[in-house]
């Protein structure tokens, strides 16, 4: 086995579980509060990256293009909150599905109309663009280092907000007390729009972060979403410490079962059924974990306080 | 009692089975029947199918593909039946969910006997009813308590004592007497608690 | 019940989809068979999930699964037949059953860990489930992975009928869709269909009835899944082309708007439903390549607004004409 590899697709599988907690957290957040399945939610992920590319281009710096792209995500998701998701929040889960459905088809289509058929390159700065040397002469890109750190600043950060701040007091007992929250005086629909704000800017910072490393392009979301969604039926639905474990979990057997699997099954069967039944049975990986997680836990690895 | 909810301690025996485990489909099998304290019936179809469908319950397994069921005299007949007896059988064709409270009631009480029991759990049916209301069902169950055993919760002191043969009287989840209701009239402790939740068997 | 206007159009809609290739032909228009034809493929479909999604609540997000697990069965005997000279693997009656027997299968495993759970969870994991699937698919490079098959032959089915016209192919189609209808019909009135039903309907009482809800349910899941997998067997025919986008869960997205645009939990809603959305997509991307950017907002104000589907309008209609037509018989009295 070859360890620089191991050590390079571990880092790697971290970085893509960063990603996905960053969209799940936004998708669970929204779910145990607002009880509402957004499937648009990749597209919110979508217009983060489409908007940090544009605001690179502006501004010739993609620093601050990302720094300008996260409050813009928020402001169009609290848009998109007020002129269509707040009318599904009574609607059945159905009806959620189908409404967030048409609002994937919009946006691709808004997307193709604004920005072209073709995809964008976010460019990197000089400093992100090289990679660091970790120790031993291993080196790792710097890039997906900071989708690391600012993914695990955020998990942090989210942390002291639902734990320690009142707008966390409010999004705890908005998950288990709907009547208290409009009892307490609280604006119950502006607090609604505020979550769906944050969700937005946490889908798009997992866009922006993603557009260097893949493409931007149209639907670039919808792949990952499944993904999510798949993370937050491992972690438990409403609940971002599930979000958080599960995500990395996803994160690292995706990536470490596509990097190292034909090796394993190489071990066992000829190289040329390896290679063959490699990358159907690594892309089955993670569903298969759902599958097997559902069954000794139906409601998720940690399912939120009365549910 | 009817497994919506697992016991914390102790265990359930009815008619010589311990079911305490037993799933809540399975418990009906055994003779069990319950109506809810809210109204718990299939809104969006008609009286008589609701019935029908408690019939179906326990005539067999409902792996049958082909036949139309609402044809089905062996299911139909006794549904009106028992609608019958709970005095809804003019009530047969319309879809429950027009129904008046009283009448859903009514209904449950048709579904629960439907299921073939040989004890009947009632939570608090008289609740949110009228006076005329409620004598009708305290009439129905009047004549049903010959036939099977009735467990009834219940606040209504009038009704408890109409319809009991034996009263449990609890507070705060503990029995404190059970005995005939002219001794329980008489009993000290429950004159004191006399405001707490009451329940008895009949 | 009888001559409202809603089963006059249900007549209508269905006495034109029997005589469309004539039509077509009389005009020269060939075009419009092979439409119509995909018409019906996705109205079997959409039928088969109306019996779980309509009758039954149960938010299957997963349902373009089956029609990819017929195409392939279609495009992988197909394959086998012209390549290697194996020449019963392009059988159509063996290719139906194996797409009945697979996705049995398929919809049982599916269901049996789906239907542990409820709501949301329901709806995430059949849409994660046929996901994977796709990824399979997506994967198998032998049997062209990302690219698909070409089919280069249809099905052949013991010289009985023969699908290599487009016209017969259409009547196939047709005559399958009236047995799905039939089939449906028969299964949501038996006691099957009722405990179905009830459990739509309020599934903690069907427990305390007696039901063993789950059981029913498995089963109404794969008798659903089956029906689809034969309508992929149709579809492979149609296109003459296997991929796997035909089990995208955009498709399975589609169907359900399908089902319900036409009308949740009626017999001939689904089938309303895929004619109406497939001539909407003609005809918006007739007029506009961003036809999508008119189709998904309409989506939402359907949902938000229509609640019964076309079907749902076309009861109202009943309603607003047999009150017309009684004040005109008092009128008349």
């Amino acid at each position: 086995m070859n360890w620089t590899l191991l050590l390079e697709q571990t880092l790697n599988g971290f970085q893509f579980g960063i990603l996905l907690f960053l969209l799940a957290a936004g998708l669970t957040l929204i779910f145990g509060i607002m009880d509402l399945i957004n499937l648009a939610h990749g597209s919110l992920y979508m217009m983060g990256a489409y908007f940090a590319a544009t605001l690179t281009k502006w501004t010739g710096s993609f620093l601050l293009g990302a720094i300008l792209a996260i409050p813009a995500c928020m402001a169009f998701g609290m848009i998109v909150e007020m002129i269509a998701i707040r009318t599904l929040y009574t609607r059945n889960h159905l009806d959620q599905v189908l409404a967030t459905f048409g609002l994937i088809l919009f946006f691709n289509e808004f997307v193709r109309l604004i920005w072209g058929p073709i995809g964008l390159d976010i460019p990197l700065p000089e400093v992100l663009n090289g990679s660091v040397e970790l120790f031993l002469g291993i080196r790792y890109p710097a890039f997906r280092l900071v989708i690391i750190a600012v993914g695990i600043l955020v998990a942090f950060l989210l942390y002291l907000l639902v734990s320690r701040t009142k707008l966390g007091m409010l999004i705890r007992a908005g998950a288990s007390n709907r009547q208290m929250i409009s009892a307490l005086g609280v604006n119950i629909n502006f607090l609604y729009t505020i979550v769906f704000g944050l969700g937005a800017a946490l889908a798009g910072l997992a866009g922006l972060m993603a557009g260097p490393i893949m493409t931007v392009e149209i639907g670039m979301g919808e792949g990952i979403l499944i993904i999510t969604l798949v993370v937050i039926v491992i972690g438990g639905v409403g609940s971002i410490k599930g979000a958080f474990v599960a995500a990395l979990l996803v994160g690292l057997i995706d990536t470490l079962g596509r990097s190292f699997l034909p090796d394993i099954l190489g071990l066992f069967f000829s190289n040329d059924v390896a290679d063959t039944a490699a990358p159907a049975i690594s892309s089955m990986l993670i569903y298969l974990l759902m599958a097997l997680i559902l069954a000794i836990k139906p409601q998720g690895l940690f399912p939120p306080r009365g549910a | 009692m009817t497994g919506e909810i697992e016991s914390d301690s102790g265990s359930i025996l009815f008619d010589g089975n311990n079911i305490s485990g037993v799933p809540v489909h399975l418990r009906s099998a055994h003779g069990l029947a319950r109506s809810f304290q809210i109204s718990n019936i299939f809104h969006d179809m008609t009286t008589w199918d609701n019935v029908a469908l408690a019939v179906q319950a326990h005539a067999g397994h409902s792996f049958h593909f082909w036949k139309n069921a609402s044809q089905e005299q062996e299911l139909r007949r006794p549904a009106i039946e028992f609608l019958a007896m709970v005095g809804l059988e003019n009530r047969a064709k319309f879809v429950a969910g027009q129904l008046s409270h009283g009448e859903h009631r009514q209904l449950e009480i048709a579904m629960a006997l439907a299921t073939n029991p040989k004890m009947l759990l009632l939570d608090e049916p008289m609740a949110g009813m009228g006076p005329k209301e409620s004598q009708a069902i305290v009439k129905i169950l009047q004549n049903l308590k010959r036939k099977l055993t009735i467990l009834l919760i219940e606040h209504d002191m009038d009704v408890v004592f109409t319809l009991a043969d034996r009263i449990t009287v609890l507070v705060n989840g503990r029995g404190i007497a059970t005995d005939i209701p002219d001794a329980i009239k008489k009993n000290q402790k429950v004159i004191a608690a006399y405001l707490g939740e009451e329940s008895y068997h009949a | 019940m009888k001559g409202t206007p809603r089963i006059i159009f249900i007549v209508i809609l269905m006495l034109g989809l029997g005589v469309v290739p004539l039509l077509a032909d009389y005009f020269d228009e060939p075009f419009y068979t092979v439409m119509f034809s995909r018409m019906l493929i996705l109205s079997i479909g959409a039928v088969s999930l109306n019996l779980i999604l309509g009758f039954g609540g149960m938010v299957s997000f997963g349902h373009a699964v089956y029609l990819g697990i017929g195409s392939y069965m279609v495009g992988i005997g197909t394959m086998h037949a012209v390549e290697d000279g194996i020449e019963w693997m392009a059988n159509g009656f063996l290719q139906i059953t194996l797409a009945i027997v697979f996705s049995a299968l398929t919809g049982l495993v599916i269901g049996a860990i789906s239907l542990r759970t409820r709501g949301v969870y329901f709806i995430m994991i059949t849409l994660a489930f046929s996901q994977m699937l796709y990824f399979v698919a997506v994967g198998n490079e032998r049997y062209g992975g990302d690219d698909g098959l070409s089919l280069y032959m249809r099905s052949d089915f013991n010289g009985l009928i023969d699908i290599t016209y487009d016209n017969s192919l259409y009547y196939l189609n047709f005559v399958i869709l009236l047995l799905s209808l039939y089939l449906s019909h028969r299964l949501i009135n038996s006691r099957f269909g009722m405990v179905i039903r009830g459990a739509k309907s309020n599934e903690q009482r069907m427990r305390a009835i007696g039901f063993p809800v789950f059981r029913y349910q498995l089963v109404a899941f794969v008798i659903a899944g089956t029906i689809c997998g034969i309508a992929g067997v149709l579809s492979a025919n149609q296109t003459e082309f296997v991929n796997p986008s035909v089990m995208h869960w955009t498709r399975s997205g589609d169907l359900i708007i399908m089902t319900v645009l036409g009308g949740l939990g009626t017999l001939f809603g689904p089938v309303i439903g895929a004619v109406a959305f497939l001539f909407l997509e003609e005809f918006l991307s007739g007029i506009t390549e961003y036809w999508q950017l008119y189709f998904g907002p309409m989506l939402v104000l359907v949902v938000i607004f229509a609640r019964g589907g076309i079907d749902g309008m076309l009861v109202g209609l009943d309603k607003w004409w047999s009150r017309n037509s009684t004040v005109k018989n008092e009128e008349i009295d």
